[in-house]
């Protein structure tokens, strides 16, 4: 399946949309009472499209909200008409899993229709964030496997994001998630604040919006003024504003590593890894690669099978010093006239130009080993961002397009607030470090090693944003400025910069 | 007929135990929770008549693994293990009673492997470590400098609290022990609070089953088969099991790594084999796992059958299999449903390729 067919229609081809913030949170609501949007801190509410929603989509009109309809291709087109006629805000599509290509082409005829319509389609895959366990709950018992220790399964919905940003880097990705209902605990005593604050906080961190899942219980309660559900949200409202505040439009991603794919099928799990151990990436279809989009990186990665016209921009990427890795490679190719350079049971590196082409002989079957192998791979000075001993975390690098800074957002998936120790390619004179907690901004003390710099991020609880300034100081290089306890943490980060701890 | 007081008080002392005898239990429910600590996930699963109890008994077990990893973690550099191995160089330090008994159990794995298994181990580990993740492999004069580090016998231990190492360099590494001791602290922490059938898993490398599930007769645990072919199971009742396993090699050819290393030679151990141990406590299955794995099954099955109540399964990828048992019985390829296990007798005996 080609990514233009089933990630494509999946998101909204909004590029008129207002930035937002970093990320936007939509409410979805069902029941019939609710509470003014100024109080809820969200101004956009999500209302399923059914029998029950004429009556409900007024009442938060009338409350403030700006209401979106949601509703399955079927009912697109009845659901449209009365949003339009009603002059709702918007539509939000939900197509049913292989049926995105459908819901494509019914937004663009509705698109037609109804211009004053916002029109957005609902990414079919995302997943409730979390730090997942190894025990699978089955009808009558715990199933337990037992295996050398085992990372922490980081959930997230980056590869999802990325997979659909590669087909419309200028559309914003909307998702949503049902809470997960395997866990026993959860599943009786519901979504805790930290769940509701990863949420949001990952989607902000993503540059993406997502629609909140309110369980009835807590729509109840917040609408009949139960002081304990507003305390909850008071805490979730934090995290809401946190990521609704600034510009996403006037950045973009960073990253050295591309992955050029047309199938997300077949690569989905390789991008997912390659997530997990926090490596800065993007992902290029047939129509974005081309010389120019891959000039800035330092790693591609190819998993598509690469054509005539594609070869010649691997042999140019290669040719420059760059690292081709060629997944599951058959046929011929120019560079295996020359000697390799080196061969093993799964790769053969030849030598080109000044960089090199690994072929991987068969498709991807440890994506866990591979994405591992990706990071070793990756010229040393040429990564953006490394984070140690940070198993639970990830990181995404943005550039502000305006002021040249670099913005680093930060996910926690783990309760137990943590300190980051963070390396970033380059000098910067000032680091500011805001949370939804503590806000904005706090100066973090810096120390500079060989191009990069170093610090240590305290008190990450589930989302943290740090803007660093360019302009190298003067005569600060080298210089150590953090505590001496924090130059031990860093006595290993030129062997243990990676995140792949096991013990 | 007329009743005696005392005879009066006996029926209704007797009626009464025999309705409390004949009480149904309390439905009892399975509630979860997990924690990040030592590098990995922690799970807890009970069951319970009560969530909030549940829930209550679980934080508690798991903030002591939190509090564990911050004794006997060689990551953090304010941990309490991390200022051992800075001061402990020919000065006795005084610590905890956990690091303590963690170590000399440590040392005792050392004493019965003949050093095969050794805690010392942590400047070679972190050395190739640091090859896994891209560092050049050392010289031949780097590796010989940090084995003269090494060395369990090195490390002295003075009752009750006292630690020194009689090396410059020793630096001690609990990874291939501490999730077992903390798995153990936890269920002590479980019993305390009233849990009597549960389930801790340390990142999957080691689990304990507290009594059983309802109606159970243990907690099956399916055990590593790299072969996909054997399918080894334990059902595991007031016992542990654990994994151990090379880091899977690089595809692109960087074999000489791994995070196991073979103290003898200081190298990376190579070794076609996983391995699984069911032991009386985590503590003993997670650092039998680990010797074991360097032992191999010829001298390994020796150890196991020297310990009491303890088995063994080594699988390789192709499907090869070895065996050892002092009690617990493994299962294979899905003899938890049958009616006819495999005895003991022939699985001590029993090598098989399939």
């Amino acid at each position: 399946m080609f990514i233009g067919e089933k990630v494509v229609p999946v998101f909204l081809l909004c590029a008129l949309i207002a930035p937002g913030g970093m990320g936007k949170v939509l409410a979805r609501w069902t029941e019939k009472a609710m509470p003014p949007a100024k109080s809820l801190g969200v101004s956009e509410i999500a209302i399923p499209w059914n029998a029950s929603a004429s009556a409900l989509m007024y009442t938060a009109r009338d409350k403030g909200y700006r209401v979106y309809l949601e509703a399955t291709s079927q009912q697109a087109k009845d659901a449209a008409e009365s949003a339009a006629k009603a002059v709702f805000a918007g539509l939000i599509i939900e197509p049913a899993v292989g049926n995105e290509r459908e819901a494509q082409e019914l937004l663009q005829k509705l698109r037609a229709s109804y211009p004053k319509l916002d029109l957005r389609i609902l990414l079919a895959q995302g997943k409730q964030p979390q730090v997942k366990g190894n025990l699978v709950y089955q009808r009558n018992g715990v199933l337990q496997v037992s295996s050398p220790t085992a990372q922490p399964w980081v959930d997230s919905n980056l590869a999802a994001v990325r997979l659909a940003q590669a087909v419309y880097p200028d559309a914003i990705p909307l998702y949503s998630f049902a809470w997960n209902a395997t866990d026993p605990l959860q599943k009786q005593l519901g979504p805790r604040v930290a769940d509701y604050a990863l949420a949001v906080a990952e989607a902000g961190a993503f540059h993406s919006d997502l629609i909140l899942e309110l369980p009835e219980n807590l729509q109840k309660s917040l609408a009949n003024g139960e002081p304990g559900a507003w305390a909850t949200w008071k805490q979730v409202r934090q995290v809401v504003d946190f990521y609704g505040a600034g510009n996403r439009a006037a950045s973009k991603p960073e990253w050295s590593v591309g992955v050029w794919t047309d199938s997300e099928e077949k690569s989905y799990e390789v991008i997912n890894l390659m997530a997990r151990h926090n490596i800065p990436f993007g992902v290029l279809n047939k129509e974005r690669l081309n010389t120019d989009t891959v000039k800035e990186l330092d790693v591609l990665v190819a998993i598509s099978a690469p054509e005539k016209e594609q070869i010649g921009i691997l042999i140019e990427f290669a040719m420059a010093g760059g690292t081709v890795v060629l997944v599951n490679a058959q046929g011929t190719f120019p560079w295996q006239s020359d000697t390799p350079l080196r061969r093993s049971e799964f790769a053969v590196t030849y030598g080109v130009g000044k960089g090199r082409v690994i072929e991987f002989s068969g498709a991807v079957t440890d994506p866990e080993t591979f994405a591992q192998d990706i990071r070793r791979l990756m010229t040393k000075e040429r990564v953006p961002v490394s984070l140690w001993n940070s198993l639970t975390m990830l990181v995404v690098p943005y550039r502000d397009l305006r002021t040249g800074q670099v913005v680093l957002e930060f996910v926690n998936y783990e309760e137990e607030t943590q300190e980051v120790q963070v390396q970033v390619k380059g000098s910067f004179a000032s680091i500011r470090y805001g949370t939804p907690e503590r806000s904005c901004c706090e100066a973090i003390s810096p120390r500079y090693v060989d191009g990069f710099t170093e610090f240590v991020v305290p008190h990450l609880v589930t989302g943290g944003r740090v803007s660093l300034r360019p302009s190298a100081p003067e005569k600060k290089i080298g210089a150590p400025a953090a505590k001496s306890h924090r130059d031990q943490r860093f006595r290993y980060l030129s062997y243990r910069a990676t995140p792949g701890r096991q013990l | 007929m007329r009743w005696s007081r005392a005879s009066a008080g006996g029926v209704l002392l007797a009626t009464f135990t025999a309705m409390c005898l004949a009480a149904p239990e309390l439905p009892r429910a399975m509630f979860h929770k997990n924690k990040y600590a030592m590098g990995t996930e922690f799970e807890i699963v009970v069951y319970d008549e009560s969530a909030a109890h549940a829930e209550q008994a679980m934080e508690e077990a798991l903030e002591e693994i939190v509090r564990l990893d911050a004794v006997m973690s060689d990551y953090k550099t304010d941990s309490e293990l991390s200022r051992l191995n800075r001061k402990a160089h020919f000065h006795a330090q005084i610590v905890s009673a956990d690091l303590y008994c963690v170590i000399e159990e440590s040392l005792q794995y050392s004493k019965i492997s003949g050093g095969k298994f050794d805690v010392t181990v942590g400047p070679l580990a972190h050395r190739w470590k640091a090859v896994l993740n891209g560092a050049p492999a050392p010289t031949v004069e780097e590796e010989e400098k940090l084995r003269a580090c090494v060395g369990y016998e090195k490390v002295v231990m003075t009752p009750p609290n006292r630690i020194e190492f009689h090396s410059p360099c020793l630096e001690i590494d609990l990874g291939a022990i501490g999730k077992g001791y903390a798995v153990d602290r936890a269920v002590e922490i479980l019993r305390t609070r009233g849990i009597k059938s549960g389930l801790i898993d340390a990142g999957g490398s080691t689990f304990y089953g507290m009594g059983a599930p309802p109606e159970k007769a243990g907690w099956l645990v399916h055990l590593r088969d790299p072969s996909g072919k054997l399918d080894p199971e334990v059902l595991l009742r007031d016992n542990s099991a654990s994994t151990s396993e090379q880091t899977p090699k690089s595809l692109l050819g960087n074999a000489s790594a791994g995070h196991i290393i073979n103290p003898e030679n200081g190298m990376p151990l190579r070794t076609r084999y996983s391995l699984s141990v069911i032991a009386k406590t985590g503590t003993a299955s997670d650092g039998l796992s680990t010797t074991l794995l360097l032992l191999g099954p010829e001298k390994g099955r020796e150890l196991v059958e020297g310990v009491s109540d303890a088995a063994a399964i080594w699988v390789s990828s192709d499907g090869q299999m070895e065996i050892a048992t002092s009690g617990p019985r493994i299962l294979l390829g899905g003899e938890s449903r049958n009616d006819t296990p495999v005895k003991d007798s022939e699985q001590k005996t029993r090598t098989a390729e399939r």
